[in-house]
C-alpha cells in the first residue's frame, strides 16, 4: 500500500532534508571521495621510485684513478654506458658530458680516428676535451651532469636529465668546472 | 540395424543435458531459425532479420566486421606469442629472434600479428571514412560516433605500444620520439613522461609497461568499447543503409 506523503517535521535543517535525500547524498559523496582518492594513488604508484642507470647517481671512482686512465690513454673519453654519459679531461679538471646529441637527441659516439665525438645522425661534431660544438647541427654543447666528490676523492655523477649544466654558448667556459686536478 | 543408434539419437536428444545446451529444434521453421540466432551468444549480436541493404558490400564495405575479425586474429594470435616472449631489456629482442627461426609456425604467428595489427589501422580508418561519407554519424548515432573515434583512438594507441615490444633498433628511436613528444606537454611535460614510461629515457621499465598496456590493460578497454559499439547499432535501428 502506498501512503499519500505527509511531512510531519519540517522545522530546521533536519526537518527539511527528505531521508532518501540524505542517503543519496552520502553515497554520492562516498563515491566521489573514493574515486578521488583512488585517482590520487594512481599517479604516484605509477612514478618510479627506484632508478636504475640513467636518473641514478653513478660512482665512477677516485679521481686520481680517472685522471691517470686520461694521462695514459692520450685523454680519450671515458664511456658510461649505463649513466650514458662521457667523462672528459677538460681544461683544469674533470666533466661528465651527457651522452645525448643536443641537435636530435642520437646517442653520440666519441670517433677515435677523427679524434672527436661525431654524431652518426646528422654529423654533429663536438670536442673531445670541452664536448663543445665544432662542426654540424648541433645548436650548443653537450649538456653536463654534476659530479660530487666525498673526502677521500670518490667521484660520484648525477645523471638526472632534469638537473644538467645547460651550456648556451659555444665556448669552453672554466666555471662549469666542479671538479678540478 | 540403425535401430539401436537411431533410438539412442533420440534419447540423446530428448535428454535433460541436451535440451539445456539447444533450447529449440533444428533450424528448418521460421520460428527454429529465429530461436536459433537468438539463443546463441555469438549470433545475438546480428539481428534475427536484417534488411536488404545490409548485405549490400558497396555500402558499408564490411569495414567494421573486418576490423573486429582483426581484432580476433590479433587476440588469438597475440595470446600464442605470449608464450615465448619475455617483456624484458635481456630476452625480448631474442625472443622474437627464436619466434622467427625457432618455434614452430612461429614466424608466421608473428607475421599475422604484424600485418594484422597494420591491417586493423588501416581498416578502422577506412570505417570511419565510410561512416562519415554516408552521413552515418547522425542522430541518433552520434553517441556511437563518439564511441567510434574512441576504438579509433585506442586502436592507434594499441599499435603505438606493441611497437615497442622487438626492442630492436627502430622500436626504440620510434617511441623514443614519442617520449619526447610527450615530454612537450604544456607544465607537466617532464613529470608526464617521467610517469608514464617510468624512467628519463626507455628502459626496462618502459618495456613492461608498454607489455601490460598492451596485452592486458588497453585490450580491456577495447574489448568493453566494443560490446557498447556493437550493442549501440542495435539499439539505433540496425546497421545503418541508404535513406
Amino acid at each position: 500500500m502506498i501512503r499519500p506523503h505527509t511531512d510531519t517535521t519540517t522545522v530546521g535543517l533536519i526537518g527539511r532534508i527528505k531521508r532518501r535525500q540524505l542517503l543519496r547524498a552520502g553515497f554520492l559523496t562516498g563515491t566521489l571521495l573514493a574515486t578521488l582518492e583512488l585517482t590520487a594513488i594512481v599517479v604516484p604508484f605509477f612514478r618510479v621510485n627506484k632508478i636504475t642507470g640513467l636518473g641514478a647517481k653513478i660512482g665512477v671512482g677516485p679521481k686520481a684513478d680517472i685522471l691517470a686512465r686520461f694521462k695514459s690513454a692520450n685523454d680519450i673519453p671515458i664511456l658510461n654506458v649505463e649513466g650514458k654519459f662521457f667523462l672528459l679531461h677538460a681544461p683544469g679538471g674533470v666533466i661528465a658530458a651527457y651522452r645525448k646529441c643536443t641537435h636530435l637527441g642520437c646517442s653520440v659516439p666519441f670517433n677515435d680516428g677523427e679524434d672527436q665525438f661525431h654524431c652518426p645522425c646528422h654529423g654533429s661534431l663536438y670536442d673531445k676535451h670541452t664536448a663543445v660544438v665544432k662542426g654540424g647541427p648541433a645548436p650548443k654543447p653537450l649538456q653536463l651532469f654534476h659530479i660530487a666528490a666525498d673526502a677521500s676523492g670518490t667521484l660520484t655523477v648525477d645523471t638526472n636529465p632534469l638537473n644538467v649544466i645547460d651550456r648556451q654558448a659555444n665556448v669552453w667556459d672554466p666555471k662549469v668546472l666542479e671538479i678540478t686536478e | 540395424m540403425l535401430e539401436i543408434p537411431a533410438q539412442l539419437w533420440q534419447r540423446t536428444k530428448s535428454s535433460y543435458i541436451w535440451r539445456s545446451f539447444f533450447r529449440h529444434g533444428y533450424p528448418d521453421s521460421r520460428k527454429n531459425q529465429s530461436l536459433a540466432v537468438f539463443t546463441n551468444v555469438f549470433l545475438h549480436l546480428h539481428p534475427v532479420k536484417v534488411r536488404r541493404h545490409a548485405l549490400a558490400i558497396p555500402y558499408t564495405w564490411c569495414m567494421g566486421g573486418l576490423s573486429f575479425f582483426l581484432f580476433l586474429v590479433l587476440t588469438l594470435t597475440g595470446t600464442l606469442l605470449m608464450f615465448y616472449y619475455r617483456p624484458t631489456t635481456e630476452w625480448a629482442y631474442s625472443d622474437i629472434k627464436d619466434l622467427e627461426t625457432v618455434v614452430l609456425f612461429g614466424q608466421l604467428l608473428r607475421n599475422m600479428h604484424r600485418w594484422a595489427a597494420h591491417g586493423m589501422v588501416i581498416t578502422v580508418f577506412l570505417h570511419m571514412i565510410r561512416v562519415f561519407y554516408t552521413g552515418s554519424y547522425k542522430p541518433p548515432r552520434e553517441f556511437n560516433w563518439v564511441i567510434g573515434t574512441l576504438l579509433f583512438f585506442f586502436t592507434i594507441l594499441l599499435s603505438y605500444t606493441g611497437y615497442l615490444l622487438p626492442w630492436d633498433q627502430l622500436s626504440f628511436w620510434a617511441v623514443t620520439v614519442g617520449y619526447e613528444i610527450a615530454r612537450a606537454t604544456p607544465f607537466i611535460g617532464d613529470e608526464f613522461s617521467f610517469v608514464l614510461f617510468g624512467g628519463y629515457q626507455l628502459g626496462p621499465n618502459a618495456l613492461l609497461r608498454f607489455y601490460v598496456l598492451h596485452v592486458v590493460g588497453l585490450p580491456l578497454v577495447v574489448g568493453f568499447l566494443i560490446a557498447i559499439h556493437f550493442w549501440r547499432i542495435r539499439k539505433d535501428g540496425g546497421i545503418t543503409g541508404p535513406l
